[in-house]
């Protein structure tokens, strides 16, 4: 008899949730034609959707946080502005959980379900290049604002019109500025270690193509997995192999564990890398205490101090949220928004036409160094190799430019 | 670098065969295993983290990640093992597993998803040692875990009731026959088991990363250590998770892609000659 009730209960749960699985699957479907090529009477009401998707929670999440303050305070200015479509944009923000098949559902529902008209978005690379393909499919414009895998504007390169653009530095550049500024300032002897996800394999390839043109060759290839925490192992070959320098490639956690071994194996090389050596969770896990004990330089294109518009915009964003722990992930989230809302005003909530005016604008001026015409029709990157520079830590914990030129 | 490689595995290897300990006393008494040790283990480091920050001192942060965790492994014996024994004879497995996502799921909700840092107790000092450095955490982990193995076996081979649970693990129909409340026994064994993952999760907070999701490697590396060991044996599993810990290491110098897989390898080879574990008792079955 019990057997029965505990059968009975598991069938019923069964039915329900197969009923909540439909419930979600029609949810998702549209149902109502898409609006996106009506022009608006300025009578109408109908909200503007921008969609938003980014890591609010998953090891991205200070990006993703960063981003959404910025984004927040992007439409907020643009309001006070009197912006056209002021009392009709609204954005619509989608946690992605740093996971790519969620950042790809949440896709799929601001194209279907909010009909958003342009997209801001994306911190991992991985969730980025999962969805482009809709993206570009479904000829909405998309705003990249973080991720930096360099595939993920070429990818539809070859088509009439390229639907993705970027704001943020993407890597192949990033790599040429780390790796020859190391190789400029005399050091030869480069070990890597990066991790094997996407990002670091990815950034790995992009050094030793660089060492290669570059005639040298990395004493040592090293790798780790991504929630790792001792790096003894590999940092003790490196040692021994004679590094004189160590060029990373992995996000932050795990680049708090390489410094952590380092440390513990005695060994104090330059540490070089990409920008995530400047995510704020870094330095958390690290310690100010580890962390003076190294040289730590990393690639950014944007310092608080560069322009009095740099350092009015944090400013604000100090007033509003207390706190602007990742300036740079704000920085180039602001001026993404920006960049949409400005091509918003030119033509109307129609996706295609955004796409073409954002492309051919060339009177933008942004917080970060995006210059007044970042696009074109060959190139979606808005942040050219010049702007580019080696920061390092002060004492404080502070980024600043470095001594390197 | 030998060196090295073997003082960072036997402080990892510690913990392993802590929690592996855990899947043991409930082995013993139960015959059943708790799947989800590695999520339970995630519950002591988080709860551990959330007590040290706000100020508790790391004696109290001990002691009451232990007896909250008792708690844990009462109500978990309640929900997830006692009404499930009669039912079906594997329910366990899955019901187990199924506590531990719950586990894991409340914690993501609680204490969000990111990774959190556990201040390190005893600093940042690096102590050497003939050229290997070792944090003192790990040597407080080692000998924590060393110390609470020990007092553990003393504890089911000495005291009244430790006797009383081997009795039960041995028959539970005499044990009752001789008065001893075998469905308390069983809740008690559920309890140390839980009580040793959350302690484990407290040690090696600092020493990892800390969030939601740290358990599933942890607990599974434990159970191929418990499986290395020999289920029944304390101080077969001891050695097991040591074995571990240092053989991780070692084939993370040679090739750090193969760190994880190389336990799992191992106990695939071990298995394969030693079904019972290294240190198992080697039954000859008739039939």
């Amino acid at each position: 008899m019990r057997k029965n009730a505990k059968l009975r209960l598991g069938s019923v749960l069964v039915v329900l949730m197969a009923f909540l699985a439909a419930c979600g699957g029609g949810a998702t479907a549209p149902s109502t034609p898409a609006g996106g090529g009506t022009s608006a009477p300025a009578a109408d009401k109908t909200p503007i959707v921008i969609g938003w998707s980014n890591s609010l929670s998953g090891g991205t999440s200070d990006y993703g946080e960063a981003s959404k303050n910025a984004t927040e305070m992007a439409l907020e200015d643009y309001k006070a502005k009197g912006g056209k479509y002021a009392d009709r944009v609204k954005i619509v923000y989608y946690d992605d959980e740093a996971k790519p098949d969620k950042s790809v559902e949440n896709i799929n529902r601001l194209i279907q379900q909010d009909k958003a008209v342009i997209l801001i978005g994306t911190t991992n690379s991985g969730n980025a290049l999962g969805h482009i393909q809709i993206v570009q499919q479904s000829k909405i414009p998309e705003i990249i604002s973080i991720a930096t895998n360099t595939t993920i504007t070429q990818k539809f390169a070859g088509e009439p019109k390229n639907y993705i653009f970027r704001t943020s530095m993407f890597d192949r550049n990033q790599v040429l500025t780390f790796v020859d500024t190391m190789v400029n300032n005399g050091f030869k002897k480069i070990a890597i270690l990066h991790d094997t996800s996407g990002y670091g394999v990815g950034g790995k390839d992009d050094v030793v193509a660089r060492l290669k043109e570059l005639k040298i060759t990395p004493i040592i290839i090293e790798s780790f997995q991504t929630g790792d925490t001792d790096m003894t192992a590999q940092l003790r070959k490196a040692k021994d192999a004679g590094a004189d320098a160590l060029a990373t490639y992995a996000l932050a956690p795990e680049l708090a564990n390489v410094v952590k071994s380092a440390d513990k194996i005695g060994w104090y090389p330059k540490v070089f890398g990409s920008w995530t050596l400047s995510q704020p969770l870094f330095m958390k896990l690290l310690g100010k205490d580890i962390a003076n004990k190294f040289e730590i330089y990393m690639v950014q294109s944007f310092t608080i101090d560069q322009s009095p518009a740099a350092k009015e915009f944090h400013d604000k964003l100090m007033k509003k949220y207390g706190k602007d722990e990742f300036p740079i992930a704000a920085a180039q989230s602001y001026d993404s928004t920006m960049m949409a809302l400005k091509a918003l005003d030119k033509v109307g909530p129609d996706p295609e036409k955004l796409r073409d005016a954002i492309e051919n604008q060339d009177d933008f001026v942004g917080v970060t160094s995006i210059g007044k015409k970042p696009y074109s029709k060959d190139n979606h990157e808005a942040i050219p190799r010049e702007v580019m520079f080696l920061a390092t830590y002060t004492k404080d914990g502070a980024i600043v430019k470095s001594n390197f030129k | 670098v030998l060196l090295q490689a073997i003082l960072s595995g036997l402080a990892i290897g510690s913990i392993y065969a802590l929690i592996a300990q855990g899947y043991y006393v409930t082995h013993v008494t139960t015959n059943t295993l708790n799947m989800g040790q590695g999520d339970f283990l995630m519950l002591g480091a988080l709860l551990g983290v959330t007590l040290y920050t706000s100020g508790v001192p790391l004696v109290f942060v001990i002691a009451a990640v232990i007896a909250l965790m008792l708690l844990v492994g009462i109500g978990l014996e309640q929900i997830a093992i006692r009404p499930l024994k009669t039912a079906m004879s594997i329910g366990w497995i899955m019901s187990t597993v199924a506590v531990s996502l719950v586990v894991r799921n409340g914690a993501a909700l609680i204490w969000g998803r990111n990774i959190r840092q556990f201040p390190p107790p005893f600093g940042q000092k690096i102590i050497r040692f003939f050229g290997a450095g070792i944090q003192p955490q790990e040597i407080f982990v080692f000998a924590v875990a060393i110390a609470a193995m020990l007092l553990l076996v003393l504890f089911l081979k000495k005291s009244m009731l430790g006797k009383a649970l081997m009795a039960v693990a041995f028959s539970p129909d005499a044990a009752a026959l001789m008065g001893i409340n075998v469905r308390r026994m069983y809740w008690l064994s559920y309890a140390i088991s839980t009580a040793l993952a959350g302690l484990g999760g407290v040690l090696v907070a600092p020493i990892t990363n800390t969030g939601a999701y740290m358990g599933g490697l942890l607990g599974l590396k434990a159970f191929a250590a418990a499986i290395l060991g020999g289920l029944g044996e304390p101080f077969g599993i001891l050695l097991g998770g040591l074995v571990l810990g240092v053989t991780e290491m070692l084939v993370a110098n040679v090739n750090s892609a193969l760190k994880d897989s190389s336990a799992f390898i191992l106990i695939l080879a071990i298995l394969a000659i030693r079904p019972t574990g290294l240190f198992g008792k080697v039954i000859s079955q008739k039939v």
